[in-house]
């Protein structure tokens, strides 16, 4: 492969993941978990991200233990070739499914709350080719690029959550297990699958780091992580105390909240600029993943030119986006119900039994 | 439908001609994975222009993961 040669900084990477795990979840989380847990909602934050930091622990030990290799190289020697192309079906699948999703979701923000007269496809084309000439580009530059984006993003979130204090009520967040802690364990379930468990893919991306400084590449991605916790956990408690029950029926819930933000007559309408921000998020994303999806299908077919796929691979992507939800209602089921399953059962399940395996096979 | 035709048209054009140079310089076993997946984004483009509901991915993960994660929300709710 190629683009072994091209390597970025720890830190670059640890951007990358943040970028990778904040990316699409800023602009719909916390909706769907108020929806499931009500003003529980920041709980299942918290649950997620403990839940994720374990398999960021064991996708972690099994890029130390198998000397920086990648997901499917690893997968390869722990189970062998046929195993691996058996368990790699689900896995691109899933990861066709996770582009076109946010692709499809980025035209869904653009076409409800800003420009409505606008077809969808020319959001899903453009979005996609941006990811693509993004992939082609290379690590290296996306790497150095999102860092920019991500400050931008991080930046106007904060602003918008610190600039709408005027209409948080910290009652709303009362009372705790209003309903019991079935609601919590639904939650967790959404927030565990997206975005925190999607970290089981995140591994195809780890061996462009320099790989000799582990103990340094632990402990950033660490900070990394833990740092997307901190965004949506803020997040959703800011849209919990602003909105309260209704957070569960207002989608894009930091734009809503950028809706109310009235400053002195003169400061409104700051939803637009947020509004930006938010969809750089899906375009990292978006971006990240036909990356994992590629260097996915070059490590299967050992092909040795890494860019060659990537158009076809967005031609399947801009199609798909704009054919795969049939209505609002299949893209909540599909995205809120079947996603998070899948996440939690092929991808997590996948990086847990390669850990046992690792461990068993050092012992 | 005219509309989704010009729209796939150009967009199909477009990718392929920027990688014909690399297609032609490439080896037998990368022209065929190119060639594979150009096969759904073919099926998918139909899809796209026609308006049609055939089966998609979704249809493929509600068939596979549809019942158990249903099975699991029932024991979670």
């Amino acid at each position: 492969m190629s683009s072994q040669h091209s390597t970025i900084t720890i830190t670059q990477l640890a951007c990358l993941l943040s970028a990778y795990s904040i990316g699409s979840a800023i602009v719909f989380i916390p909706n769907p978990l108020t929806a499931a847990a009500g003003n529980d909602a920041w709980l299942c934050v918290i649950l997620a991200y403990g839940f994720g930091m374990l398999v960021l622990a064991c996708v972690l030990y099994l890029h130390g233990k198998h000397n920086g290799q990648n997901l499917i190289a690893y997968c390869r020697s722990l189970i062998g070739n046929p195993l691996t192309l058996l368990v790699s079906i689900p896995i691109v699948c899933m990861l066709f499914f996770a582009i076109s999703a946010i692709n499809s979701s980025i035209g869904d923000f653009f076409t409800t709350v800003m420009m409505d007269q606008t077809p969808p496809y020319v959001f899903h084309s453009i979005g996609i080719i941006l990811a693509a000439l993004t992939s082609r580009a290379g690590i290296k530059i996306a790497a150095r690029m999102f860092l920019l984006l991500l400050v931008i993003m991080i930046l106007f979130s904060i602003s918008v959550i610190l600039l709408a204090i005027p209409v948080y009520h910290p009652s709303y967040l009362l009372p705790f297990f209003d309903h019991g802690f079935k609601p919590v364990t639904h939650g967790f379930f959404i927030a565990a699958g997206f975005p925190f468990g999607e970290i089981c893919f995140f591994s195809m991306l780890l061996p462009f780091a320099v790989s000799s400084y582990q103990q340094e590449l632990n402990k950033k991605l660490y900070i990394a992580f833990s740092f997307t916790g901190f965004i949506l956990l803020i997040s959703t408690i800011s849209a919990t105390m602003a909105f309260g029950p209704a957070a569960g029926f207002l989608n894009y819930s930091l734009y809503r909240l950028a809706i109310e933000i009235h400053i002195a007559e003169l400061f409104q309408r700051v939803e637009a600029v947020i509004g930006i921000a938010l969809i750089l998020g899906s375009y990292m994303k978006a971006t990240l993943l036909l990356m994992i999806l590629n260097y996915v299908f070059i490590e299967l077919l050992r092909i040795k030119d890494d860019k060659i796929l990537l158009y076809p691979l967005a031609l399947i992507c801009i199609f798909l986006s704009a054919t795969m939800f049939k209505s609002p209602a299949d893209f909540q089921e599909q995205v809120y119900l079947i996603w998070p399953f899948s996440v939690l059962a092929i991808g997590c399940m996948l990086i847990f039994s390669l850990t046992i395996i690792t461990w068993i096979k050092i012992k | 439908m005219l509309e989704n035709l010009f729209v796939a048209a150009l967009l199909i054009i477009a990718l392929l001609i920027s990688d014909l140079r690399n297609f032609k310089q490439a080896d037998t076993k990368t022209k065929a994975a190119y060639v594979l997946l150009l096969l759904p984004a073919t099926y998918l483009s139909i899809l796209f222009i026609f308006h049609l509901s055939w089966p998609n991915i979704g249809s493929l993960s509600r068939l596979i993961y549809g019942w158990p994660a249903k099975q699991l929300l029932a024991l979670l709710k």
